[in-house]
């Protein structure tokens, strides 16, 4: 019988604290015993002087007392947190600049990579979110255990000192932006990414961008465009689109237009449309090879729709056109608006 | 349990969880050991578990508003808990505390929406 209440308190002893152990345990033990004192009167009182005490009422002691896991859980301080709340806003906050560090750092080192190596394309590109996706993981476990030690081992004083809100005023508050003021997240990653893989695309594997004729089995690929040529121009283009980058990345820092950035904006589109241009105006771009390759295939059509100084190509640049200046337009009136 | 007993068993039981302390400190101006304690809530109303009890015990302990010994008179050693000053002068605070907010519920539970016309609540 007592070898039950051995057990029980073996099991709760477990799940104490070491420096505490033996006390409560001590203090468990002296309340069971108590309990069963009692219960055994009582039983004397119903079924006569001669009862014996039974297996069958330490259990119910036991049971009354609950499982050796809730009877130890409250007896450890009540902050059972990974991450406590004093932590947390703090934890989310590095957190994410944390991984933006990371993910950026990563882009970049990737992107060079690419950039300045030997290889098949499609396999290069899939370095990008594979690096990205590691990395994220282990950024994200090492600020979460430094965190969690620190709630471990951290004196509760001091924990609680690292309070975000502590010098928070409502002086400091920021104005509610009108929604044409919020830059959109997602259309601003969506911007990173694309200029991301036109940059590694353009400047690293500019030969992919090609006509694939399929004849009897056998793929032909003839590059569309002229790579000595597009080189020359992706001199300029480069430096637009990683200007392109910065300033998304900046907007996604800040989150709110203001004129700088409208202005910078514009500034690149207009560059980008400009070489764009340029480009287009350029015979000498395209692959002179493309025209015979197209012959008697049924892409032909497409060097009719393509050609330069057709209709079709007039519409093209018209529209691009179209859209840069309506853009533009859009940030000087917002910009105006503003203020 | 259907979930309006749910949400009332957890509502009542944060309610009950605040006045606990109140509670044992208010049964410690002389010295109590577990059982004792337990059996003189009980006979007073409030159930307490005594796997609930013995931990807020220590705490309040730890916490400088209760003293502990083990006595060894007994038949078997018992740890007895009683407050001591710094617990004493806690429980008067606690004591006020609840009256003034005893006073204030009381008085919002007489009127309905607290707009002043004392319609009784049924």
């Amino acid at each position: 019988m007592k070898d039950w209440i051995d057990r029980y308190l073996y099991a709760v002893g477990q799940k104490l604290p070491r420096s505490q152990r033996e006390d409560i345990k001590k203090e468990l033990r002296s309340i069971i015993l108590d309990d069963l004192d009692e219960r055994i009167a009582n039983q004397k009182l119903q079924k006569g002087e001669d009862y014996e005490a039974t297996e069958e009422d330490v259990f119910v002691i036991l049971e009354s007392l609950g499982s050796p896991d809730e009877v130890a859980a409250k007896y450890r301080p009540n902050n059972r947190y990974l991450i406590g709340p004093e932590l947390y806003e703090l934890y989310c906050l590095l957190l994410y600049i944390v991984l933006g560090a990371v993910a950026l750092g990563i882009s970049i080192a990737t992107t060079i990579d690419i950039l300045s190596s030997q290889g098949p394309f499609i396999e290069q590109l899939f370095k990008l979110p594979m690096n990205l996706i590691s990395a994220a993981i282990s950024a994200v476990g090492s600020v979460t255990i430094i965190f969690a030690l620190i709630q471990r081992f951290g004196k509760e004083e001091s924990i609680k000192g690292i309070d975000l809100n502590k010098n928070w005023s409502p002086r400091n508050l920021e104005p509610v932006p009108v929604a044409y003021e919020v830059i959109k997240i997602p259309d601003t990653i969506a911007a990173i990414c694309f200029t991301i893989i036109a940059l590694i695309i353009f400047n690293r594997f500019p030969h992919i961008i090609a006509m694939y004729n399929v004849s009897e089995g056998i793929t032909s690929v003839t590059p569309i465009f002229n790579l000595d040529v597009l080189a020359g121009y992706m001199k300029y283009m480069n430096i637009l689109w990683i200007g392109a980058v910065l300033l998304n990345i900046y907007k996604l820092k800040v989150g709110k237009w203001n004129t700088v950035l409208r202005l910078s904006e514009i500034v690149i589109d207009l560059g980008v449309l400009i070489i764009v241009l340029m480009m287009t105006g350029n015979p000498a771009i395209l692959n002179p090879s493309i025209k015979d390759a197209a012959v008697g295939t049924e892409m032909e059509f497409l060097m009719k729709l393509g050609g330069i100084g057709t209709v079709s190509f007039r519409i093209f640049i018209a529209v691009i056109l179209l859209f840069t200046v309506f853009e533009a337009a859009k940030h000087i009136y917002y910009s105006i608006k503003s203020h | 349990m259907s979930n309006l007993e749910e949400i009332i068993s957890n509502l009542t039981m944060e309610l009950r969880r605040g006045t606990l302390v109140l509670c044992v400190l208010s049964q410690l101006e002389k010295e109590q050991y577990g059982y004792s304690l337990v059996q003189n809530l009980a006979e007073r109303g409030m159930i307490i578990e005594q796997s609930t009890l013995y931990p807020l015990l220590r705490r309040l302990e730890k916490q400088g508003l209760l003293d502990s010994n083990w006595s060894l008179d007994e038949s078997r050693p018992r740890r007895y808990y009683v407050l001591n000053e710094k617990g004493r002068r806690v429980l008067n605070s606690l004591i006020g505390e609840w009256t003034d907010m005893n006073n204030t519920i009381t008085k919002l539970l007489e009127t309905k929406n607290g707009d002043g016309d004392n319609e009784r609540l049924d």
